[in-house]
């Protein structure tokens, strides 16, 4: 596991990259640094994962035209553009996985896989997603974990850059509070293998949702693991590295990717 | 020169609510403590009986009564202090009429400009316009971003003051907001526009900023050592941009109870301005400053503090009266206390806000009396030491 500085648009972002092999682009969630090594490192033994910190987060500087999802989406054209190498499979917990669906819905074929772990994104009124900025640091943390002693220890205040990764999230999904009104609509643009990933005991955003994301992505599969809550991929690292690894969405060849370009080239063609 | 300004929170202070905040785990008066604990009658009477203490402040020799604005909560019920300010133009024939402020990242600037522009053109050039950012609860309450809070408020002070002070119609495409016809009616009847004060509670941008401006900047809640500080950070900062800032451009609001001695005083204040501080204040602190609302230093500071005003509802009138966070006493020591605050902080306005949480009307209106009987005239002429005993502005 390295870390390494990328510049991107002029700014540095922090990126750990490890393991060799087809690129895997992993969006962390609305904390920047949750303790997913263990995670990573499993998933660096098929991929090149780079895990960067996404602007404003940790210790990153903000972008001045990064302000809201739809940017960020942006700006990770540019960062896949940075990393060059062609089709990236993406993947996001969280905050991550809705900037990755944000992404998807409009570069997929950029995409060779996506894979979307407790994505915020979606609201139901009658099941609502956990409204993490009316929780304090320890009602936030409590609810984040099925079993929290897995959770990484805390003491004192908290750090600068934790502070800044809530102040990031909220640059982001203060209002409407952590969802798009429009994504549901637009999901059906999703063009790439997709894989949907919840811990059964999910406070933060129910795994409930996971069913409604797998309506409206329209090659999407669902795993819902067990004995885990919205660090599913924490708690759980083996469960959830090998239902990505047993995914159409976890391929690691271009192959699909290639069909869809083909697809598109005749939708062209035909018009 | 001292000008004295009656500051009312217009709190909703009924026993039943009062019970209600300290009953619920953690404590909280703020954006979720259920509008069910608001009676309409009672409401009605507190309203009726505010504008009668306020009034009668402006009848004792207050230069001014003035209103603020808050949400969602039982500390303050002006969501509109326009719409009280209106009331009050009605009631007080030539007091000036302050609203401090208006929180204009939080609204649409051009109907601030309006409806400030409507209560100069009814009060005939009375109104003081206040511009604040509202504080962190009502972000949460407007959904307002509390990140861009700062750059919206620099923007709609803009725009308002661009209306101010060219003809209209002109159009505005700024960060936040898109405007292709800008041109308010009425205008205001001071021209170009009515003074601008700017209650803050004492960042180095924001007074720096008004200072810059040459705007009445007041410092509200705030120990007197801090407020001190604040205010010569802002004659120094009016020095940096090439002048020297004058009393009327500092404003100290502080809670005063004026009891016929200084024991009674303190029987009678001690409940009230507790349950104040430790009830109507209660609110969470993350709700308080919600991300990016302050900087990420302030709030590690203020979330790590168990003394701050912000860390408990414990607090004791002793410990909060040494601080200098209220002023009580019979009418030689207020005097005594404000002339030392007046010399330590350079204030030539003085706010004091002369009704706390549950205090009853028959008190308020006796403090109001002796204030204006025994407080105003020994100060009414006083200059701050800071000064040399002359306002430089004179």
């Amino acid at each position: 596991m390295t870390d390494q500085t990328l510049t991107v648009d002029g700014i540095d972002v922090q990126v750990v990259q490890l393991g060799a092999g087809p690129t895997l682009l992993w969006l962390h969630g609305y904390a920047s640094h949750p303790g997913e090594d263990e995670f990573l490192e499993r998933l660096a033994t098929g991929y090149r994962v780079v895990a960067p910190v996404h602007p404003g987060f940790g210790e990153v500087s903000r972008i001045p035209w990064v302000r809201s999802m739809e940017d960020l989406a942006f700006y990770y054209r540019h960062v896949i553009e940075t990393l060059g190498g062609g089709h990236v499979t993406l993947a996001g917990h969280s905050v991550g996985g809705w900037i990755a669906s944000e992404f998807a819905v409009r570069f997929s074929h950029l995409l060779r896989g996506l894979v979307l772990i407790a994505p915020f994104g979606l609201r139901h009124d009658g099941n609502p997603p956990a409204d993490i900025f009316m929780l304090d640091d320890v009602q936030r943390r409590e609810r984040a974990w099925h079993d929290i002693s897995r959770a990484p220890a805390t003491s004192g205040p908290p750090s600068l850059p934790a502070i800044r990764d809530l102040e990031m999230t909220a640059q982001l999904g203060w209002e409407p509070r952590l969802f798009d009104p429009r994504l549901a609509e637009r999901l059906r643009w999703i063009d790439v293998p997709t894989l949907i990933v919840w811990g059964e005991q999910d406070r933060i955003v129910p795994a409930a949702y996971a069913q409604e994301w797998t309506k409206l992505v329209r090659e999407a599969d669902k795993v819902i693991i067990p004995d885990a809550g919205h660090y599913v991929h924490v708690e759980r690292p083996e469960a959830c590295a090998a239902a990505i690894a047993g995914s159409a969405a976890g391929l690691r060849t271009d192959d699909h990717a290639a069909d869809h370009a083909d697809d598109h080239a005749d939708a062209a063609g035909r018009r | 020169m001292t000008q004295f300004i009656a500051f009312h929170l217009m709190p909703y202070g009924t026993p039943a609510a009062i019970e209600a905040i300290g009953s619920a785990k953690p404590e909280n008066a703020w954006v979720t403590f259920s509008n069910s604990h608001y009676d309409p009658a009672a409401g009605a009477e507190l309203y009726r009986r505010y504008l009668d203490e306020l009034t009668y402040a402006a009848e004792m020799g207050f230069d001014g009564v003035s209103v603020n604005e808050h949400h969602q909560n039982a500390y303050g019920t002006m969501p509109n202090p326009n719409i009280m300010a209106s009331a009050l133009i009605q009631r007080i024939p030539n007091a000036r009429i302050a609203v401090l402020g208006n929180a204009i990242p939080l609204h649409d600037p051009l109907e601030i400009i309006e409806q400030v522009s409507m209560l100069d053109v009814l009060s005939c050039g009375r109104v003081i316009s206040g511009f604040v950012r509202g504080i962190g609860f009502e972000y949460t309450t407007f959904g307002r971003n509390p990140n861009e809070s700062r750059a919206r408020f620099a923007e709609a002070h803009d725009l308002i003051i661009k209306a101010w002070t060219q003809p209209g119609p002109f159009s505005w495409h700024g960060e936040f907001y898109h405007y292709d016809y800008v041109n308010p009616w009425p205008r205001p009847v001071q021209q170009p526009h009515p003074p601008i004060w700017i209650p803050s509670q004492g960042s180095a941008e924001t007074v720096d900023w008004a200072a810059e401006r040459r705007y009445t900047y007041l410092q509200t809640f705030t120990k007197l050592s801090r407020v001190a500080q604040i205010t010569a950070e802002f004659r120094d900062a009016a020095l940096a941009h090439g002048y020297t800032a004058s009393p009327s451009q500092l404003g100290w609001a502080v809670p005063v109870y004026v009891g016929e001695t200084d024991q009674k005083a303190h029987e009678e204040y001690k409940p009230h301005i507790e349950t104040f501080f430790n009830r109507l204040l209660a609110g969470h602190l993350h709700v308080w400053f919600p991300p990016g609302y302050t900087n990420a230093a302030g709030y590690q500071r203020v979330a790590g503090s168990r003394t701050d005003l912000f860390a408990h509802n414990n607090h004791r009138m002793d410990d909060l009266e040494e601080q200098g966070l209220f002023i009580v006493g019979g009418p030689d020591t207020v005097t005594s206390r404000l002339r030392k605050g007046i010399d330590e902080t350079g204030a030539g306005v003085v706010l004091p806000v002369i009704q706390a949480a549950t205090l009853p009307h028959d008190l308020t209106m006796a403090s109001i009396r002796r204030f204006g009987e025994h407080v105003i005239p020994p100060l009414r002429d006083h200059v701050s030491s800071v000064y040399g005993g002359t306002d430089p502005a004179t």
